[in-house]
């Protein structure tokens, strides 16, 4: 018989064999083979219900200690390497705008710099907490009040920021900005938050892919400024189809300096509101719109006088001539409104934003464009595919007058045709809507579908509007309809 | 006049560490926060000591420790089988006489891991890590809640192999499974607390975590040492070891993957790395377990050290990196270079150190009592707990001590301590960790 | 196949879905941590909970002291005895034999059908990672008993019962005089069917979506596969089959390299499903990329080394005794 134990464990044999088997039982106080009871030394008892004890009893004391603790509310400025992983508290106001982080459509954090009067320190939020708190609706602007609770990460270099772990560790007291004209932007509001009025008189829109943020030239009574985002806001949006030249604007935006100059920073998209009506013809009175921005001239009134001016023209889009693949040169289209014709160019970082461009042969346009001189021929210039907009689309043959609901028959299927009427009711259908459109010789269902004429395009069209309808005749279950291909294609008539 | 200054650095580092190792309990990085203390003190007075030497000492202090400390975790030690349900390969040895041979074969899986960390992964490092943590950082959360998974599902029973079936048979072998899942748990709440309400002195928060791992690992080794009855048996000195190439090789294979593993993803440690390595490589041999955790050691605590100056990289692994980012800021191949060249020399030395070092101790624990060692070396490391955090921080350690016990004496893995951080850090990164806090009421 | 081996696996099944992956993005890990479950869960239900509640109708319990093998083997004769006297299935359940902390007395059971009898050999004693102490193998002790009728094998000729748990036989009388010997009958029963699979994941359907169910269902399944390459086998379709069906025979579950390779391909697996679903990244890694440096080169320098230390130093014995399943493997001689 061997030893049936380690060596050494003689001392210790009545405590790790069973008294009434003999079998080992090692740590166990009881004989798992014959329920016997083991005697073990008292220490090592003791140890066992202590260690339970302390374990248990002992956490759930200092559990209660700290919840009833207040986190320590420090100064910047008294934050030492030491402190790296503290979670602490600073107060202040918010020294910067915030910035969003996404990564494709995804927030993914924010940040915000935080100026106690001792110091500033950054403050980032990641994911699920950003995602929280702009879900909440709890987005820190320069100039507001805030009390907010992390952890501290401090690294070489003095780099300190404070990881906000949890959005309701940040209580933020909104501070409304002064309403000010655009003449009293100073130095003095450098950091701060204003609230600003005035007239869109240019937009400096970013290339596709380009970091560059979006320029707005706002102008009021007492002067001009301007205005910046990213794309993110302009993205955000609601109704960035009315971002145009002499839009109306309301926003809210910091003040700060970019290459010696003074700007407004927008920061969010919400910060940024098109006034209308009474409110917007009160911001604009007086405001020399046209003088500033670009008058209305006629093609034939396109001169070399006007050169380096921004003019507003419209007509029928005679042409349109796409450069060759890998070239340099611009789209070329020719406006014609009967009495002479324009050249108006634009590159592919406009033609790409501006929908079924190809269609606009035919089409009534109006563009707004800066006039240029190259190789002594005269040419508007676009500089923004907001400055293209369609006044009325090509009909099916230019000289073909509408047809009456009557007229439109089994021979035309697979035409396209162009009908007025009034819209005398609609429904939904999956994937889009049906209106019905009457005149005095019937009615027609007009087809439109989500994909080609989304439904934000359609909300103008309400029930006894008169239109003009250019679409494709078609059958389906034995009865006619016409299908629009594109809002463009559908007109209000007065 | 670098290179002067790196040498004297790397070698002073490991003649420092070899003071330090031969204390059971005593962490190497609970040292170098008293060390980045003591540098930022010394810059507040306009006195500078500059990166080519504080740089090297600490790697060299590492890497001396890493390899050194095996010493008194295999010789002051001896396992008690009335108060412990599992008896490691480490103290096997030493109870039968061959303590020195184990300790040395940890020690070759430790030089193992120096040539695998400057030979291999040092080259390799710049060109193949960054396109990996590109690829793994986004993931990284969902990688800890899987080992969270493997830890808890993986535990086996020790209990129900005898008896009729039924739930007394049952209860038998959840006995030990209910204290790691406890043990998990308490662990879990205990970092959820000093994550979000610390009692720690915010002065001193860069060691807030101190306390807690001191209470969770060193104490209860210390304790159970104390409290053990049995007698360390003579030791016996071998002219050579018991190992073959092969088993070297195989070592350096399942302990470099397991350091590895370690050191890259974050609060994944050493011991975490190691199981995972050791399942995956379906170790059995226990000389290639001694070797793998000599070089899982090394690889873990130099390798996580290490990654803080891969260029490119920029990822910060490990205690001992988390502190020297608040004194330097790394990124240059010149650092790169210096802390490889460190770690080479202070690897050598430190292997040669290890059979006096042994031997010494071996005397030592021939004239003195283990049980006496482990009380002073439970003095010291209170002294410093509280040097350093003050009474709150021992608190914290006396609470973390009764977490850590229950594993040793109810037969779980004291892996499930490592709920301290894997719990909360694994909530923080999917962004439930402050649903979690609020729930518990730790942010208002 | 080992439990890491079968969970990193389930891990890599749910990787291939790119709602896992864009759901980890997101900071959701609930398809992989499921996959991963999941693929470890058939062997936590046998091992952590049904086998405690399996009953048994003999208990052999020899002696620490001094094991009798011919006690040993006389019960297992009369379990046969009482298989076909009964004409129902007996369980007999072979306890370990525990000596110390780390030491247990290893014995082996061989059922021999041509000479109609079983054999126990009392072993040395092993430690826990069933590695035998030196000097522990005393004299030879073996005894026999004659079985009672024709055996029908289904698994090893050979079982070693040494560490934790000790085996379990099932005698089923399966015609004129003849029992079938199963082996583990509790494992790889109902817990190892793909019937449990869609049970699985029908609950995971109604408790999250569809698509955890289908990565219940592929991680659940992937462990049953896994195991179809070893010998046991599985009942695939509990209830509607009743008996395990047996297994290709390719590895044993414990074996290192098939495990190794396999940890190490769904780590590779789970690497380029990451790259794959990858958003902006900056750096190009190819499918060549990842078969080099995570394969290839890894490896290939890892079995050049291990060449060169074979030739050098000698090469590892190769242990008689267990290196593989715990639950046994055929004693040579």
């Amino acid at each position: 018989m061997i030893e049936n134990t380690l060596p050494e464990q003689a001392s210790s044999r009545a405590e790790i064999t069973c008294p009434s088997c003999g079998r080992f039982v090692g740590a166990l106080t009881r004989c798992p083979y014959c329920g016997a009871s083991v005697h073990k030394r008292l220490s090592i008892r003791i140890f066992r219900y202590a260690a339970l004890l302390l374990g248990t009893v002992g956490l759930f004391f200092l559990y209660l200690m700290v919840r009833n603790r207040e986190i320590p509310l420090v100064k910047i400025s008294g934050i030492t390497p030491t402190m790296n992983f503290a979670y602490v508290r600073v107060a202040g106001r918010v020294a910067s705008d915030t910035r969003v982080y996404r990564e494709g459509d995804r927030v993914q954090g924010l940040g915000f710099v935080v100026d106690d009067g001792t110091g500033e320190i950054a403050v980032r939020a990641y994911r699920a907490v950003a995602r929280d708190l702009l879900s909440s609706n709890i987005f820190p602007r320069m100039g507001d009040r805030v009390t907010v609770a992390g952890s501290l990460s401090v690294s070489a270099d003095d780099r300190i920021l404070l990881r906000l772990q949890s959005p309701r560790q940040l209580h933020l007291e909104a501070v409304e900005p002064p309403s000010i004209h655009l003449a009293d932007l100073s130095e003095d509001l450098l950091g701060k938050s204003v609230i600003v009025e005035g007239v869109v008189s240019r937009i400096m829109a970013p290339r596709p892919g380009s970091r560059a943020p979006w320029v707005i030239r706002l102008v009021d009574r007492s002067g001009s400024a301007d205005l910046t985002f990213w794309e993110d806001v302009y993205a955000g949006l609601p109704q960035r189809d009315r971002l145009l030249l002499g839009a109306v604007l309301r926003v809210r935006a910091s003040v700060s300096r970019h290459r010696g100059r003074l700007q407004l920073r927008v920061s969010r998209s919400e910060d940024l509101q098109f006034l209308e009506g009474d409110q917007a013809r009160g911001v604009s009175r007086g405001v020399d719109y046209n003088a500033r921005v670009g008058m209305r001239v006629m093609p034939t009134e396109v001169n070399s006088s006007l050169v380096g001016r921004v003019v507003s023209c419209s007509g029928v889009v005679d042409s349109l001539q796409r450069p060759r693949a890998g070239s340099r040169a611009p789209w070329r289209m020719r406006l014609t409104d009967g009495t002479g014709s324009v050249t108006v160019i634009f590159w592919d970082d406009v033609a790409r934003h501006v929908r079924n461009l190809e269609e606009l042969v035919g089409a009534r346009v109006r563009v707004q464009g800066r006039v240029n001189a190259y190789r002594g021929r005269l040419q508007l210039k676009l500089e923004h595919s907001r400055s293209l907009m369609l006044i009325e689309p090509r009909r099916s043959s230019p000289e073909e007058a509408p047809l009456t609901v009557s007229e439109v028959t089994t021979d035309l299927i697979g035409r396209v045709v162009t009908l007025t009427g009034r819209l005398a009711g609609s429904r939904g259908i999956p994937g889009g809507v049906v209106y019905t459109l009457e005149n005095e010789t019937g009615s027609i269902p007009v087809v439109l579908w989500d994909r080609q004429v989304p439904g934000r395009l359609r909300d103008w069209m309400e029930q006894g509007l008169r239109v003009r309808i250019t679409g494709t005749v078609k059958e389906y279950h034995g009865k006619l309809e016409v299908v629009p291909r594109t809002i463009h294609d559908i007109a209000k008539l007065p | 006049m670098v290179v002067v200054n790196v040498i004297i650095g790397a070698c002073a580092g490991t003649l420092a560490s070899t003071l330090l190792s031969v204390l059971p309990g005593l962490h190497v990085y609970n040292v170098i926060g008293l060390l980045v203390m003591l540098q930022l003190t010394l810059a507040s007075h306009g006195l500078t000591v500059g990166p080519e030497v504080y740089l090297p000492f600490m790697t060299g202090m590492i890497v001396g420790w890493s390899l050194l400390n095996t010493i008194p975790a295999v010789l002051l030690g001896a396992p008690d089988e009335s108060a412990l349900f599992t008896v490691l390969p480490g103290q096997k040895y030493l109870m039968f006489g061959r303590g020195y041979e184990g300790t040395m074969i940890t020690g070759v899986g430790g030089l193992g891991a120096v040539i695998l960390l400057v030979c291999v992964v040092g080259p390799l490092a710049p060109r193949l890590l960054p396109p990996v943590q590109e690829v793994m950082r986004p993931h990284m959360h969902w990688i800890l809640w899987i080992i969270i998974t493997y830890i808890l599902m993986s535990e086996w029973p020790k209990g129900g192999n005898w008896g009729p079936a039924g739930w007394r048979k049952f209860m038998d072998a959840w006995r030990s499974l209910g204290a790691g899942l406890l043990t998990f748990l308490l662990a879990a709440l205990l970092g959820f607390i000093l994550l979000y309400r610390s009692p720690v002195s915010s002065a001193v928060a860069f060691q807030n975590i101190m306390p807690a791992f001191v209470g969770l690992f060193a104490v209860p080794w210390c304790l159970v040492n104390m409290l053990s009855g049995t007698r360390i048996p003579r030791q016996h000195l071998t002219e050579s070891l018991d190992i073959l190439p092969e088993h070297v090789l195989r070592g350096v294979g399942a302990g470099g993957l397991g350091g590895g593993l370690a050191a890259f993803f974050p609060v994944v440690t050493g011991g975490v790395g190691g199981l995972l390595a050791g399942h995956a490589t379906a170790q059995r041999d226990e000389r290639v377990f001694l070797l793998s955790q000599g070089v899982s050691k090394l690889v873990y605590y130099s390798g996580a050290f290490l990654l803080l100056f891969v260029p490119g990289l920029g990822i910060t692994r490990g205690g001992g990196a988390w502190m020297v980012r608040t004194l330097h800021t790394a990124g240059t191949y010149g650092d790169y270079f210096m802390v490889l060249a460190a770690m080479a020399l202070s690897g050598a030395i430190a292997f040669l150190l290890m059979d006096p070092l042994t031997r010494s101790v071996i005397r030592l624990i021939e004239k003195v009592d283990y049980r006496v060692a482990s009380a002073v070396a439970l003095a010291i490391i209170s002294a410093l707990v509280y040097a350093v955090t003050g009474w709150i921080g021992l608190g914290i350690a006396a609470v973390a001590t009764g977490i850590g016990l229950n594993p040793v004496l109810f037969g779980s893995r004291r892996l499930n301590c490592l709920g301290i951080l894997l719990l909360p850090i694994a909530c923080n990164m999917s962004g439930v960790g402050h649903h979690v806090a609020a729930i518990l009421g730790l942010v208002k | 196949m080992k439990g890491i081996a079968h969970f990193i696996s389930g891990v890599a099944a749910a990787s291939f879905f790119p709602w896992s992956i864009r759901a980890a993005q997101d900071g959701n890990p609930l398809y992989l941590v499921l996959g991963g479950a999941f693929g470890l869960l058939p062997d936590t239900m046998d091992f952590k909970f049904y086998r405690f509640f399996y009953p048994h109708e003999i208990y052999v319990d020899p002696d620490p002291r001094q094991p009798d093998p011919q006690q040993i083997a006389d019960a297992i004769a009369e379990g046969m005895k009482r298989a076909l006297r009964e004409k129902k299935t007996i369980r007999v359940k072979l306890n370990t034999i525990r000596l110390g902390a780390d030491f247990w007395r290893q014995y082996g059971i061989r059922f021999d059908a041509e000479k109609g009898e079983v054999s126990v050999a009392i072993g040395p004693v092993v430690n826990t990672g069933q590695v035998p102490i030196p000097g522990t193998l005393e004299r030879e002790r073996t005894a026999s008993a004659a079985l009672p009728c024709r055996i029908v094998q289904t698994y090893d000729a050979v079982t070693t019962v040494d560490i934790f748990d000790g085996p379990t036989f099932a005698f089923e009388p399966s015609g004129d005089n003849e029992v079938t010997i199963h082996f583990l009958p509790w494992h790889r029963h109902f817990t190892h069917s793909f019937t449990l699979a869609a049970a699985w994941a029908l609950l995971g359907w109604a408790i999250w979506s569809w698509k955890a169910a289908v990565v219940i269902f592929l991680g659940y399944s992937i462990h049953i596969l896994e195991d179809q390459l070893g010998f046991m086998g599985s009942n695939l379709f509990y209830p509607f089959t009743r008996k395990r069906r047996a297994g290709l025979h390719l590895m044993r579950s414990a074996d290192a390299l098939p495990n190794f390779a396999t940890v190490w391909t769904a780590c590779l697996l789970i690497f380029w499903n990451l790259v794959r679903y990858g958003e902006n990244l900056l750096h190009r890694i190819s499918c060549a990329d990842l078969l080099i440096y995570g394969g290839i080169l890894p490896l290939g320098a890892f079995y050049l080394l291990l060449r060169l230390a074979r030739r050098w130093g000698g090469r590892v014995e190769d242990r008689d005794l267990d290196l593989s399943s715990e639950w046994g493997d055929p004693l040579i001689g």
